[in-house]
């Protein structure tokens, strides 16, 4: 079984937990550090997800092998907040200097709301930020929505093996 | 790579050890295998393993502890650990992301996959310690602090052999040292000789020197003190005649002036050959005359009143910014497109890569002190690590 | 000269702009708090985000030119400053050292007939999304 992991990172918890469990039906583990859960593509290919919340980051994670070992990462922020918008500046800075892994960056969207900008502007390949990371609206509970955030990012790793 | 590292395994299931061992062995590593029982510290002092691999569940034997037992070794502090895990057991998994190990995989396995992950992470110490042992291996730079003269001097002082890359707008050269001597210079179609005097005048960019053993036919016959001579004059002149121009991206073009009287046959030539609007860069590229006898004439036309820079606030930075996303937008990059980002992003990612590598002073210390740091890792690796029909899978199962 | 890929705004940056950009929020207030090379940054991302989101509202329609002739004429800048300096001159990245405070006046003028552009960009493809709805129900 090959295996793909993916880290979602979220200012809040429940972001995190929303997204995971949208796209892969239940969270399989929980603890104070990480939510984790397995998204079986077929008998051979997972995807695992890793869930870490911002405020999690003063705990002793193994950030390093996080990063290393990770395809890509999401990162979500609330769009109705701008502390959330705060919180995950350093974490997308920190990605982009650091890492080499693509990133998305998704505003989320509350249930009932809708996204400040027509559709047309980020649904097929997101807001080009960088070769590196692109920003897109979602709903990270709605399991249709997150999987179209993830598959942004399965684009990008597509566009870098089609590249090399 | 040259020295043969020893991996030391703990398992006792046969099943995945032997094509395990076999795979490993092929790829060029010695193996010791031990199973996990209390003297497996010390057998691990004995064999002195460049990294470990370790099953989880080993029956009456604490992985843990001996994992902590062997981190609280100086020796062994930076040694890579993988532990094998049951797939079943994502606590397990967690558990071992928390403690710090260096990497982890499921049974079962690929052998390939093991093999893949052990060279990574063997890299990655390996280039870590070259990084601490300074520039053995190469450094970058900035063709403004340090140009291709400086270069070869500092080259010729150590009687180093080296390939030197230098990067300058979207041009890519090459300089060829061998023992102190440049022996030749590539740079698209032209003969060393020209390429190489070009490349002098480059004092904006990139360059990254990586040192390597070089053993080509000398293809430049001028000696070192000829070319750093040459060199330093030609850098010197290009400075002083840039003075009287714009800036060398500025974008010039032709005025309606037809008083040829005062032109030299060489100046009438060279205005003949602009057609529009052009990049005084490309026009010095494009010319068949000395680079820096061109810059003289643009100089001269520019300041006869022959050639004037337009007014052009970002338009060509624009205009090929939405070439470009056109281009994507309907038939995907042009083959040249393509093959330009692929060479400049490789050459970006190495030189910042490389880079990063060269650490000071301080940062060696605290590396001695606390043994790896997380941004020497984090810095390499997140390879694409799934193949593109593995990756396409995904896409289609996430549809 | 810098190349341009020195003058990139942080990943935090660019999400300042877009943050504010679709709230209808002021940009050019952000120059103020940046550095003379964030202050190029933000120009050239402005100038990619308007010309992204210019092709996908105009499709093949889109040019430069629609943004650049509502901005003021660098003659007209430059006579309004009482500069005499070469009008190739007269671009941010050129004189934002040497004359920060006309730079960044410049490119403030720059950046809000992009923000305003990209603005109309947004409003236009609102229209055809609402228009393309109400057809369909």
């Amino acid at each position: 079984m090959k295996i793909g992991e993916v880290a979602v990172i979220s200012q809040n918890g429940q972001q995190k937990d929303d997204f995971i469990r949208s796209i892969c039906r239940k969270i399989d583990l929980k603890n104070e550090r990480i939510s984790f859960g397995k998204f079986d593509a077929n008998d051979q290919l997972a995807l695992h997800l890793y869930g870490l919340s911002i405020d999690d980051q003063d705990n002793d994670l193994s950030w390093d092998l996080i990063s290393r070992k990770m395809l890509g990462y999401i990162v979500i922020f609330d769009w109705e907040n701008q502390i959330s918008l705060e919180s995950i500046k350093p974490v997308v800075d920190n990605l982009s200097y650091n890492m080499r892994a693509p990133f998305i960056i998704i505003a989320n969207i509350k249930e009932g709301k809708k996204p400040p900008i027509p559709s047309s502007f980020f649904k097929n390949k997101g807001i080009v930020l960088s070769t590196d990371f692109r920003f897109t609206f979602g709903q990270v509970n709605k399991p249709e929505s997150a999987r179209k955030s993830l598959r942004l990012l399965v684009d990008m790793l597509l566009e870098r093996v089609n590249n090399f | 790579m040259h020295k043969t590292y020893k991996i030391f395994i703990l398992d006792k299931d046969t099943t995945y050890m032997t094509p395990l061992v076999n795979g490993l062995q092929k790829a060029g590593f010695k193996v010791i295998c031990w199973e996990g029982n209390q003297k497996a510290i010390d057998i691990a002092r004995d064999v002195k393993p460049d990294l470990i691999i370790s099953e989880v569940d080993l029956p009456d034997f604490d992985t843990y502890d001996f994992f902590n037992e062997i981190r609280s070794i100086q020796q062994y502090k930076t040694v890579p650990f993988i532990f094998f895990s049951s797939q079943k057991k994502v606590d397990d998994r967690i558990k071992n992301i928390e403690i710090g190990i260096d990497d982890y995989i499921s049974k079962p396995f690929y052998v390939e996959e093991v093999v893949s992950r052990v060279k990574n992470l063997l890299n990655e110490v390996s280039g870590i310690e070259k990084a601490q042992g300074q520039t053995e291996k190469g450094f970058s730079g900035n063709l403004t602090e340090m140009n291709l003269v400086d270069l070869i001097q500092t080259m010729e002082l150590g009687k180093k052999s080296a390939v030197i890359k230098l990067k300058h707008q979207n041009s890519l050269g090459i300089v060829c040292i061998s023992n102190g001597e440049v022996v030749d210079a590539n740079l698209e179609d032209l003969p060393p000789d020209k390429a190489i005097m070009r490349m002098f005048t480059w004092t904006v960019g990139a360059f990254f020197v990586e040192m390597v053993s070089v053993k080509l036919n000398r293809r430049i016959e001028k000696s070192n003190k000829k070319l750093i001579d040459i060199g330093v004059r030609r850098v010197n002149d290009w400075e002083q005649i840039k003075q009287g121009l714009p800036p060398l991206s500025a974008i010039v073009v032709k005025t309606n002036s037809n008083n040829f009287e005062q032109l030299s046959d060489l100046e009438k030539e060279l205005l003949s050959g602009i057609k529009n609007k052009v990049r005084i860069y490309d026009l010095i590229e494009q010319s068949s005359l000395d680079d820096l006898k061109t810059l003289e004439l643009v100089r001269g036309l520019h300041q006869k009143g022959y050639l004037q820079e337009t007014e052009d606030n970002y338009s060509h930075y624009v205009d090929d910014y939405l070439k470009r996303l056109k281009a994507q937008a309907h038939n995907g990059k042009s083959p040249s497109e393509r093959a330009q980002a692929i060479v400049a992003n490789l050459f970006k990612k190495e030189t910042s890569q490389r880079q990063q590598r060269i650490p000071d002073r301080r940062q060696q210390q605290d590396r001695r002190k606390y043994g790896r740091r997380s941004e020497d890792r984090c810095n390499r690796g997140n390879p694409v690590y799934l193949t593109k029909a593995e990756l396409l899978m995904l896409r289609e199962a996430l549809l | 000269m810098p190349d341009n890929s020195d003058y990139a705004l942080r990943p935090s940056e660019k999400l300042d702009v877009l943050y504010r950009l679709f709230r209808g929020e002021n940009i050019c207030d952000l120059i103020d708090n940046m550095d003379n090379t964030s202050v190029i940054g933000l120009q050239k991302f402005m100038w990619e985000t308007a010309a992204e989101f210019g092709i996908i509202s105009r499709k093949h329609n889109f040019s430069r030119k629609e943004i650049t002739r509502k901005m003021k004429p660098t003659q007209q800048f430059q006579k309004e400053q009482n500069c005499d300096e070469r009008i190739y001159f007269c671009k941010g990245t050129h004189c934002i050292h040497s004359n920060s405070e006309c730079a960044r006046k410049k490119i403030k003028e720059h950046i809000k007939v992009m923000s305003e552009s990209i603005r109309e960009y947004i409003e236009t493809e609102q229209h055809n999304e609402t228009f393309v709805q109400s057809t369909l129900s």
